[in-house]
């Protein structure tokens, strides 16, 4: 069964787009992240042109995020002071990264440090998580309780605008909240990705603060970014095909509650490293398709297709 | 008197016009139907195919060409960087290129002559048609025409990618003629442009054009596709707001519904983690 798409400008089988959004939605289910950096790829490979995969992409994860944001809300999960500071941060990073795309894009080879940037940034984040997860699932100390204070950790508590984090459980200096948002912000808007792979390690490891509450902080902060970003990608580069959001909606939403359910089953740890080494594995693909000489050098760009 | 015999004379050279023109007009001329006379892209479509036949003079090979409006496409080039990498080293628009260009013919195209299969756009290679692609650069704020030697990639590379979507062809023996009648199966792709695309059908005899005919195929949005994709253009504003009001209504009646199901079925409170 086939519906033609408006805005992508070709049909696609129902089941196909339903079972990609299915599937990604289990494991963020599981894990709590991982719905653009998977989607996006996955629906090019069936043929949607690029700019349309990711424009759409974030229109599916403002249903996605706010559906589990407030889920989590209700089992208090989120810690909306720290979502809304972060969200401040992001959005000052996100509008500086947007200027520094145009310009490194007039520089040229923006692609190329693009990708350079993702797959050292997935490595990192993968190869830590890995480690880590292994070590705290062999019993030894988690570094983020007792290992001695961090270079970060001594700025989070010595900074001035100290504040509690009710939530969360933590005291931090609102200059370190707002900096990591704008770290954060700033490298989804030069990756073009929605950044929850970043933000929640960097929620647990950095702040310290409790997985569960981290991962629904990120989904409540993850509904206004992506309402940001489908709204410019659809008055900017009419990319954004509802219809197929929709589709990719009622997929990952019932991929969720399998994979949440899932969840329940896994520890905590061994979580992290199935996380950890689907992290790692997107980037060795990645890095793979960078040194592998492509089967056809001329190929639509992102503005391609559509009308 | 004069105008009398103005009139006379007029009336004798029309009359010598006519039967000079007689033989051509006494042969056997193209017609041409199509049918259905139009593609409709609705919620449905997935291709379609349209049936075009007519009648021409006998024992003439039968040319159908169909070409739809120019469009113009972003290209990119993918090279060799730092010796190790490969990715993206140029994008160019290509303008002035149909975005549906397809041959059908009764015979092999190409065994007629090369001058005709490139007056009438018909050589296999699509020649004649990548001649009339301006492949445009953009270097420094300002867009420049590539020339032919370096646009000859680009034009090449679009022709591919276009015959492998079924938007571009060049199909021998896939008009059936029978005592001057012919008939042939266009395949319409999933992604035709929308405007009128040309049909024109050429008989063919001893290398040359004995008749041609032509008429146009109009390709139309209806229904859905065709307000959805007029907002999401003319309205960007409005499609904008409307889909995020969607996605967030779908998302909070899913987390409602959710709860109500795993409250009913699995007497908990589930876990909704998921973006």
């Amino acid at each position: 069964m086939s519906i033609y798409l408006a805005v992508a400008g070709m049909p696609v089988n129902i089941f196909l787009i339903i079972g990609l959004g299915g599937l990604v939605g289990v494991l963020s289910g599981l894990f709590g992240v991982g719905g653009g950096f998977l989607l996006t790829p996955l629906l090019m490979m069936v043929g949607i042109p690029p700019a349309v995969a990711a424009a759409s992409d974030s229109n599916q994860i403002v249903a996605a995020s706010s559906s589990g944001a407030i889920a989590h809300k209700r089992l208090g999960n989120v810690d909306m002071k720290m979502g809304i500071i972060f969200l401040v941060g992001g959005i000052m990073g996100g509008t500086v990264g947007a200027q520094l795309v145009k310009i490194l894009r007039n520089l040229g080879n923006y692609d190329f440090a693009v990708k350079i940037i993702y797959v050292v940034v997935l490595a990192g984040i993968g190869g830590f998580m890995l480690v880590e997860s292994l070590n705290a699932l062999r019993g030894k100390v988690k570094p983020v309780d007792h290992g001695k204070p961090s270079f970060f950790k001594r700025l989070m508590t010595t900074l001035p605008l100290q504040t509690d984090f009710g939530v969360s459980g933590i005291r931090a200096s609102v200059i370190v909240v707002v900096g990591l948002g704008f770290l954060v912000g700033l490298m989804a808007a030069l990756m073009g990705v929605g950044g929850g792979f970043i933000t929640v390690p960097a929620m647990i490891y950095l702040l310290g603060m409790p997985t569960m509450v981290a991962i629904g902080t990120d989904l409540f902060q993850i509904v206004f970014t992506s309402m940001n970003v489908t709204f410019q990608q659809a008055i900017t580069n009419h990319t954004v095909d509802v219809v197929l959001a929709v589709l990719l909606f009622c997929g990952s939403t019932i991929g969720a509650q399998i994979g949440a359910r899932l969840s329940s089953r896994f520890k905590g740890e061994q979580l992290r490293i199935l996380l950890a080494l689907i992290v790692l594995a997107v980037m060795v693909q990645m890095f793979i398709s960078l040194i592998t000489a492509p089967q056809e050098v001329i190929g639509l760009t992102r503005g391609g297709g559509g009308h | 008197m004069k105008s009398a015999v103005k009139m006379v004379c007029l009336a004798l050279f029309t009359l010598l016009l006519l039967m000079g023109a007689a033989p051509s007009a006494l042969a056997d001329p193209v017609t041409l139907n199509v049918q259905p006379d139009k593609v409709e892209v609705g919620v449905n479509y997935a291709g379609s195919r349209v049936t075009v036949s007519g009648r021409v003079p006998p024992g003439s090979q039968v040319l159908i060409k169909v070409e739809s409006p120019e469009r113009t496409v972003g290209l990119s080039k993918k090279g060799r960087v730092g010796g190790l990498f490969y990715m993206t080293v140029a994008t160019v628009n290509v303008k002035g290129m149909p975005g549906m260009y397809k041959v059908l013919s009764s015979g092999k195209i190409a065994g007629l002559p090369a001058g005709l299969q490139e007056r009438l756009g018909v050589d296999p290679e699509f020649r004649s048609i990548c001649s009339r692609g301006q492949v445009m650069q953009k270097r420094e704020e300002k867009s420049i025409i590539l020339p032919p030697a370096q646009a000859q990639e680009y034009l090449a590379g679009l022709v591919r990618l276009n015959t492998k979507r079924g938007l571009y062809s060049m199909e021998d023996y896939a008009v059936q003629v029978e005592s001057g009648v012919y008939r042939a199966v266009l395949a319409v792709p999933p992604d035709v442009p929308r405007g009128d695309s040309k049909i024109t059908v050429y008989a063919v005899k001893n290398g040359s054009v004995l008749a041609a005919a032509s008429t146009a195929l109009p390709v139309v949005n209806i229904g859905l596709v065709r307000s959805l994709g007029n907002m999401a253009q003319t309205n960007a504003v409005a499609y904008g707001a409307l889909c995020i009001v969607v996605a967030l209504a779908a998302g909070i009646s899913i987390a409602g519904l959710f709860r109500l199901i795993n409250k009913l079925i699995f007497k908990d409170e589930g876990i909704g983690a998921h973006h």
